[in-house]
């Protein structure tokens, strides 16, 4: 891929590969993310389960349909994609050679 | 002014640039896209018609009326922001392959007939290719040559159905059709092919991912979705469409949670993007064409955006490897901003563009009791979540920091990415803006109780998924790979195959000539041992012996005679 991308500027990076850790890289901070995260979904659970629902389908009446079928497709996706990794990765330069 | 068809403005002024440097030039650049659209509000805004009669043929060189006026309006939009973004640009062959690029697609929307669509067609082809070529090097020749014959061979098929069409109707115009004679699947193909369907797809993924940054930019907002104009115009209601948008929406998303360069993870995301459009052009109900519209009015912004933000990157860093990038929002704060903004609004968040425009399609789908398409479009938006929602801004601006310590984006960049990040959540707060616009008239409520609480779970619980994966350590890592994909075909074994058809030819040909020089060796000493120096025929005979002979002939001959 040498003439497709430019060189990557080296120098552009800080010495020992890192730079001074930021407010996103701080394990303290990422815990709030995440406990946000779970807050969000909690705050969804009671409200899903009181609201008045109008779907087309009798399925998005079911309690949680769209926070179970998004998880669950979320994760099915991504497993199958590393699973067909396996018959589909080939090496960087592989039509190159 | 007023009889020139829109977008020519910019086709036209495109071949002025390589005369120009400097502020001039980068004036121009921004004047020339302000302009057309000036000239298209001004003289084209209502919706009207410009015919003209050639060889007997009556051609329609302009058609303006509320379906092509959405493309018309976004494509100057896009035309605008990619102009900025590129603005301090050097290569003025760059300059002149985008705006006519984006002029030629102006003007093609804008066609009312299949020769005058098929001229633009093509136009949008051979100016694009430079936009591949232009950053220059062997590889990105080849690509684009690839690029090309693809995109050349769409515009043969758009030609070959139009001169079908012209056979057995003798009417040119370009009007909604039904699948079935010969003329209608050459236009379905040509369509088909510009639009990315699965199987005719992987051009899109080969090319833009080469493009210069601010290239790429350009490639994103206008082949693909003057292609899904060209089908909601030819091809509404056309059931099979709901079948392959279905299928288009579902399987990239597995290329793009594998793959490395994050360009073509947002080329795989386009892909998907654009299937969400074709189901609504097949379901083609007046819900579902809005949709189309809609969706291809927003996506043209968000996807402009992330492809911007990922230029802007590849600017400062030199790679959109994910295996390469992390960390940047310590350098790149509002390019980060930004990417998320876009990445929000792909992921169809609530308050930004993807959630009002996504929502039509998906409600007409749901309105025409469509429940496996219902379903497999709500797999796919998880899908879309994961690869452009998070993969995209994490792996590059947050995730492993990889001590990348670069400048911000130039200013351009950044008030290019800072205008289509402002549209994005504009239209996703106020959506009667786009609404307004839309081909049929409106009655949506996209901020419903319910709509808002189930997209929030699919969201957020797909969000929790990817916290999860991460947290037990599945989520694939990313990987310096190249992941086989159609292209394989046309790329490995096509040429395979050649190659061992050629040996296989060049074998017969040897064994061939071998017999053949055989044969003519054999015959070639024969003679030369009967005629050739001292051969039996070279011999000189006694006058006797010759006259015994002919003695014995004339006998011999006597006797056949007399015998017969």
């Amino acid at each position: 891929m040498s003439d497709l991308t430019p060189i990557p500027k080296e120098d552009a990076r800080a010495p020992g590969g890192s730079t001074p850790p930021g407010w996103f890289e701080k394990p303290a901070n990422i815990n709030k993310i995440v406990k946000g995260l779970f807050i969000a979904c909690a705050i969804l659970l009671p409200i899903d389960l009181l609201m008045h629902k109008h779907g087309y389908f009798s399925f998005e009446h079911w309690p949680m349909f769209f926070g179970i079928f998004g998880f669950l497709a979320y994760t099915f996706i991504v497993l199958t994609a590393s699973y067909l990794r396996r018959w589909l990765k080939r090496g960087e330069d592989y039509y190159d050679g | 002014m007023a009889s020139l068809p829109p977008g020519l403005i910019l086709v036209l002024g495109a071949f002025v640039l390589p005369f120009l440097k400097g502020r001039v030039l980068q004036s121009a650049l921004l004047l020339l896209p302000a302009l057309s659209f000036w000239h298209l509000l001004q003289y084209w805004g209502d919706g009207c018609s410009m015919g003209l009669e050639l060889f007997g043929a009556q051609l329609e060189l302009v058609r303006v009326d509320r379906l092509s006026l959405v493309w018309g309006y976004v494509f100057h939009i896009a035309a605008f922001l990619g102009a900025l973004f590129a603005l301090q640009v050097k290569s003025r062959l760059e300059h002149t392959a985008a705006l006519s690029y984006a002029g030629a697609a102006i003007a093609a929307v804008f066609a009312g007939d299949l020769v005058t669509l098929f001229v633009y067609w093509e136009l949008t082809a051979v100016t694009s290719v430079f936009l591949l070529w232009a950053p220059g090097g062997e590889k990105r020749l080849r690509c684009g040559m690839r690029y090309l014959i693809i995109q050349v061979m769409s515009g043969v098929l758009l030609l070959a159905g139009a001169v079908l069409q012209y056979q057995s109707t003798g009417d040119l115009a370009f009007e909604r059709m039904e699948l079935g004679s010969p003329a209608s699947w050459c236009i379905f193909f040509s369509f088909g092919i510009k639009a990315a369907f699965p199987l005719l797809h992987n051009w899109l993924q080969d090319a833009y991912p080469q493009a210069s940054p601010s290239g790429t930019v350009f490639l994103s907002a206008f082949t693909t979705k003057l292609a899904i104009y060209a089908l909601a115009r030819g091809f509404a209601g056309t059931d099979c469409l709901i079948w392959i948008g279905a299928t288009m929406t579902v399987f990239p998303i597995f290329f793009a949670v594998i793959e490395n360069d994050l360009r073509r993870v947002l080329a795989y995301s386009l892909n998907n993007q654009l299937g969400f459009m074709v189901v609504g052009i097949g379901i083609g109900t007046e819900l579902s064409l809005n949709g189309t519209a809609a969706h291809a009015f927003a996506h043209i912004l968000y996807k402009s955006l992330l492809f911007m933000s990922m230029g802007a990157v590849l600017t400062r860093t030199g790679t959109t490897k994910a295996s390469e990038l992390g960390g940047l929002y310590k350098s790149m704060p509002l390019t980060a901003l930004f990417c998320v903004i876009g990445a929000m609004s792909i992921s169809a968040f609530p308050l930004f563009s993807g959630f009002v425009s996504k929502s039509l399609i998906l409600s007409a789908a749901g309105e025409g009791g469509l429940m496996l398409t219902y379903i497999v479009l709500i797999f796919a938006s998880a899908g879309v979540v994961d690869h452009s929602g998070i993969k995209v801004p994490f792996f590059s601006f947050f995730a492993h920091d990889q001590g990348w310590k670069v400048k911000e984006a130039p200013w351009n960049m950044l008030v290019a990415m800072g205008i289509a990040a402002f549209i994005c959540l504009l239209l996703g707060i106020a959506p009667g803006l786009l609404y307004r616009i839309l081909p049929y008239e409106v009655d949506y409520a996209p901020y419903t109780m319910a709509h808002v609480i189930s997209q929030l779970e699919l969201l957020l619980f797909a969000a929790l998924a990817f916290w999860v994966l991460v947290k037990i350590k599945v989520y694939p890592a990313e990987l310096r790979s190249t992941n086989l994909d159609f292209d394989w075909t046309y790329r490995k074994l096509g040429p395979a195959l050649v190659g061992r058809a050629r040996k296989f030819i060049a074998e017969i040909h040897a064994a061939v000539l071998d017999i053949v020089f055989g044969l003519l060796h054999g015959g070639h000493t024969l003679v030369l041992r009967l005629c050739g120096p001292g051969g039996f025929f070279s011999r000189t005979w006694a006058t006797s012996g010759s006259v015994l002979w002919i003695a014995i002939v004339l006998a011999a001959f006597l006797v056949i005679y007399l015998a017969a």
